[in-house]
């Protein structure tokens, strides 16, 4: 077995098969890879699920657009080859609920990390479940601000180190999919990124429904919050993150002090509820006769046209 | 055949850990850019679950494309009509 071993290490020109290439990689932009992320880092695997997870959905890649704000994981739209909007801090909801207004055949995608999407805009976050527009969030919590130097984020758990926190995290953290949960969003579920298969299927039913459908992706970090808090390695992160996790059916019997370091996992909501887009338009065949506002802006005979 | 890209890997070996049936070993020495590479040493215990290809963050993991997951048995796509419309 070693001697094998020497011989591929060695070989260099190691002769390649004829399509040699992974097979989400047709949606990747070729001269950017190998990408930014570090080695073991959650980002790239979110990437394979999403396209597995679109596929699954019989959706038209060429009518998907990516919305995304700052941080490690808004990086992400940057690789696919597809229509892109890189936007400020925090502001991506609010850029994605215009794009959707004005084109509602899109099909628009956001991808947030913890830093964009609960703190800076936590608001945006809120109001945009609670007026169930129809787009789909992937959040990739990975509960520390990872791209500025590892300080402590609203999702870092009671207790975890962070440059911000050298004696441990005192406050609280957010718990995202259930704050959305209650806001009023139509599909909401938590994965993590050792559970890629439901993540996929996750994903699929969040693009197909119609509504707000928020995904929360708990992914790790092996550079800083694992350095941090004694995980240096992935897959150390990996099977801390595996020994963590609770599927939500079985924590019913649970006490609150039971559950506090563990990571509740499953889909949290899936119903159905009136959406923002429908009802603008059907506001607007109320008082113009046509689908959108978009055109009647423009018309000479504007108060004419009111009938 | 399992096939891993020496370009894109960056070894931060999660398809070793993951892996149900063993099928990779760690390299001994490392590679031209310093990664030490993971090797199917244990091909014919593979079950073709795909996990690892998913799992791999870098793109770098293919596995053989007849025996594939989302493959059918007369070499059609199993789900997206669209899936061959776009040019690699």
């Amino acid at each position: 077995m070693v001697d094998e071993i020497d011989e591929y290490t060695i070989d260099d020109d190691f002769e390649k098969p004829k399509r040699a290439k992974a097979p989400f990689i047709k949606y990747l932009r070729e001269d950017r890879l190998p990408h930014i992320f570090c080695p073991g880092c959650g980002n790239g695997t979110i990437i394979n699920t999403f396209f597995k997870g679109m596929e699954e959905a019989n959706i038209d890649f060429e009518n998907v657009a990516m919305v995304s704000g700052i941080g490690c994981s808004s990086r992400i739209p940057g690789y696919i080859k597809c229509d892109s909007l890189h936007t400020t801090h925090g502001r991506a909801l609010s850029f994605a609920t215009g794009l959707k207004v004005s084109n509602p055949d899109l099909d628009v995608v956001v991808f947030t990390g913890d830093g964009d999407c609960a703190s800076i805009g936590g608001n945006h976050l809120i109001h945009a479940a609670r007026r169930n527009i129809n787009l789909t969030v992937i959040c990739i919590n990975n509960n520390i601000y990872g791209m500025t130097g590892g300080q402590i984020s609203p999702t870092s758990p009671k207790g975890s180190y962070g440059s911000t926190a050298p004696y441990g995290n005192r406050d609280k953290p957010f718990h995202l999919a259930e704050l959305v949960a209650a806001a009023g969003a139509t599909y909401v579920a938590r994965w993590t990124t050792v559970q890629v298969e439901s993540a996929a299927k996750s994903i699929e039913k969040g693009l197909k429904n119609k509504g707000f459908s928020f995904i929360e992706i708990v992914s790790q970090c092996p550079t800083y919050f694992g350095r941090k808090n004694k995980m240096k390695t992935p897959v150390k992160m990996m099977d801390h993150i595996k020994n963590s996790t609770i599927y939500i059916n079985n924590t019913k019997l649970m006490s609150e002090h039971e559950l506090a370091d563990k990571i509740v996992v499953g889909e949290f909501v899936d119903k159905s509820a009136p959406e923002f887009t429908d009802n603008l338009q059907e506001l607007s065949k109320e008082n113009y006769g046509d689908k959108t506002l978009r055109r009647s802006a423009f018309l000479k005979n504007f108060d004419e046209n009111k009938e | 055949m399992i096939y891993i890209d020496p370009d894109l890997c960056k070894g931060c070996l999660l398809c070793v850990n993951t892996c149900n049936a063993h099928v990779f070993t760690v390299a001994k020495k490392a590679n031209k850019k310093g990664v030490f590479l993971p090797i199917p040493t244990n091909e014919n215990a593979c079950l073709n679950c795909g996990e690892c290809e998913l799992l791999c963050p870098d793109q770098a993991i293919l596995i053989d494309i007849e025996k594939h997951w989302w493959m059918k048995k007369d070499n059609n796509y199993a789900f997206n009509p669209n899936f061959s419309k776009i040019k690699g």
